[in-house]
């Protein structure tokens, strides 16, 4: 019941529904831009490289906008005291982070689903999703997309929407800490954004120290920038297979481990 | 009984509260001091919104920490700040809130107390066209919604007219036999005529906690404005 008047809260939320709007939008006009300007070669690399990107950035900072506002509305709105003081109050910020999680999913399958539709209306790939990876690419170097296994386009493109999906839950989990204890939604929001620009500088600028950079790119980040070599051996030239997929699954466990820390750090802390 | 046994608050290095000693039973108490003396913070600490530093609370014996939502369950706090949803109408707040205090079938309760604050007539219009007594007024109302047997009220008439004020001072009046009613206050009238013990703080420290008479014939004072003003002279100045 207190749940349905959470995801209320946030449907209510004009700036959610502006900033969905607004980016289907530019990414219907990047579509065209994509496919008035590139040929079939080219294509598969904006297809699971920038647009792909692109994407999973918008999807986070909205996520990461849900996420600090429902957890900081009623410091906000003042109605904290109040909420918290009640019988179930103390309940109510799980409450919110599950509200959280489910409209960050929503927001995700809306925004993916309404980007690519406009993408794949404009240009037919049928006929091109069953065909071998390995087949399409000609010359595999060109892409980076080394695979242990020849999977198909379509496997491919559904593999990286669930990591794309995964990792976007993944960034909500480790923020939530943040969001718990800075009460300031725009402070919380501007430190999350510092943290995410120094790590794509650290993962862009700073490649010179082998180790270094191997330990960047195993970040959440670092793993959605190198999405081209998912399930793959060859990307960060190791010998394990899958080697992504495991530090993936690595990071959803330390995402958990952060919101489960947060809660009980938070629930002996004073509320207001 | 709602006790506060050596309590000490402690914001950093500055001390909010400083080994408090309290005993609540039944009836009205008045915290009666200052700006900046403790009021709010001894308040919030019996709403469980912040830990003392030192020291427990205890209801019928059990920290309130411990007892949690069974405390809670028993609670009604109006904080000073009374924070609400501008899109919402005071059904539709009272209707939220009667979910976070796990009250079934609020309806008619709900009526009820927007009757018993005068607000009937506006219950489905959005608090945003409010003025801050009507305001006040859906803060009274939430905190009576689950018939509390403690009752917390921040500064409960600020923004109230002179009529309002008397017609809360009788609410509350008729609420206080069977439970405990603390309330805060600049106003003096406001509990001078219906509080069984006044409670004043100085220097972050319990001063009184004494019934009006107690402390007027303590002091010398004709009554419990000018006991006030003896206490707390200097710094009004």
């Amino acid at each position: 019941m207190i749940f349905k008047y959470e995801m209320k809260k946030l449907s209510g939320l004009t700036l959610v529904w502006v900033f969905i709007a607004v980016t289907i939008a530019f990414n219907a006009l990047k579509a065209v831009n994509i496919l008035s300007s590139i040929g079939w070669a080219e294509l598969y690399g904006e297809l699971f490289g920038s647009f792909g990107m692109l994407l999973f950035f918008e999807c986070t900072a909205l996520n990461l906008l849900i996420l600090l506002f429902i957890t900081g509305c009623e410091n906000t709105s003042g109605t904290a005291a109040v909420l918290f003081s009640s019988k179930t109050g103390r309940r109510l910020i799980k409450l919110k982070l599950s509200a959280a999680f489910l409209a960050g999913s929503i927001a995700f399958a809306v925004i993916y689903f309404f980007s690519y539709i406009i993408l794949f209306s404009i240009h037919d790939l049928s006929g091109v999703w069953e065909q071998e990876l390995s087949l399409l690419n000609g010359n595999a170097e060109a892409f980076g997309i080394v695979v242990w296994e020849n999977i198909t386009l379509r496997q491919f493109f559904i593999g990286g929407l669930a990591i794309s999906y995964i990792l976007n839950m993944i960034f909500i989990a480790l923020s939530t800490p943040i969001a718990l204890f800075i009460r300031n939604s725009y402070i919380a929001f501007g430190l999350v954004a510092g943290m995410v620009v120094s790590n794509l500088f650290l993962i862009a600028a700073l490649p010179v120290n082998w180790l270094f950079y191997k330990i960047v790119k195993t970040t959440p980040l670092g793993l959605i920038t190198e999405n081209t070599i998912w399930f793959s051996s060859g990307g960060l030239a190791l010998p394990m297979p899958g080697f992504e997929t495991v530090i993936t699954a690595f990071y959803l466990l330390l995402g958990l481990a952060f919101v489960l820390t947060g809660l009980k750090v938070y629930s002996g802390k004073d509320l207001i | 009984m709602l006790t506060v046994k050596n309590v000490t608050k402690k914001f950093g290095n500055f001390t909010a509260l400083e080994d408090i000693n309290l005993e609540f039973i039944s009836g009205v108490y008045g915290l009666l001091s200052p700006n900046g003396a403790g009021k709010t913070t001894l308040m919030k600490m019996l709403a469980t919104l912040i830990f003392p530093t030192k020291g427990e609370v205890l209801y019928n014996g059990t920290e309130i920490t411990a007892l949690d939502e069974k405390y809670r369950e028993i609670l009604g706090f109006l904080p000073q700040d009374f924070g609400y949803y501008k899109s919402y109408s005071p059904v539709q707040y009272l209707e939220y809130l009667s979910a976070l205090k796990d009250i079934k079938n609020p309806k008619k309760r709900i009526e009820e107390l927007l009757e018993a604050v005068s607000l009937s007539d506006v219950k489905h219009k959005k608090m945003k066209k409010f003025s801050g007594g009507m305001i006040q007024r859906v803060g009274i109302a939430q905190a009576l919604l689950n018939d509390p047997k403690i009752l917390i009220l921040d500064e409960p008439t600020a923004g109230l007219d002179p009529k309002e004020r008397v017609r809360f001072r009788k609410l509350i009046e008729s609420l206080s036999h069977d439970r405990i009613v603390i309330l805060s206050t600049h106003i003096v009238s406001d509990i001078e005529s219906i509080a069984k013990n006044v409670v004043m703080f100085k220097d972050h420290k319990l001063l009184y906690s004494k019934s009006p008479d107690e402390i007027c014939a303590e002091l010398g004072a004709a009554n419990l404005e000018d006991a006030f003003m003896i206490v707390h002279g200097e710094e009004s100045q």
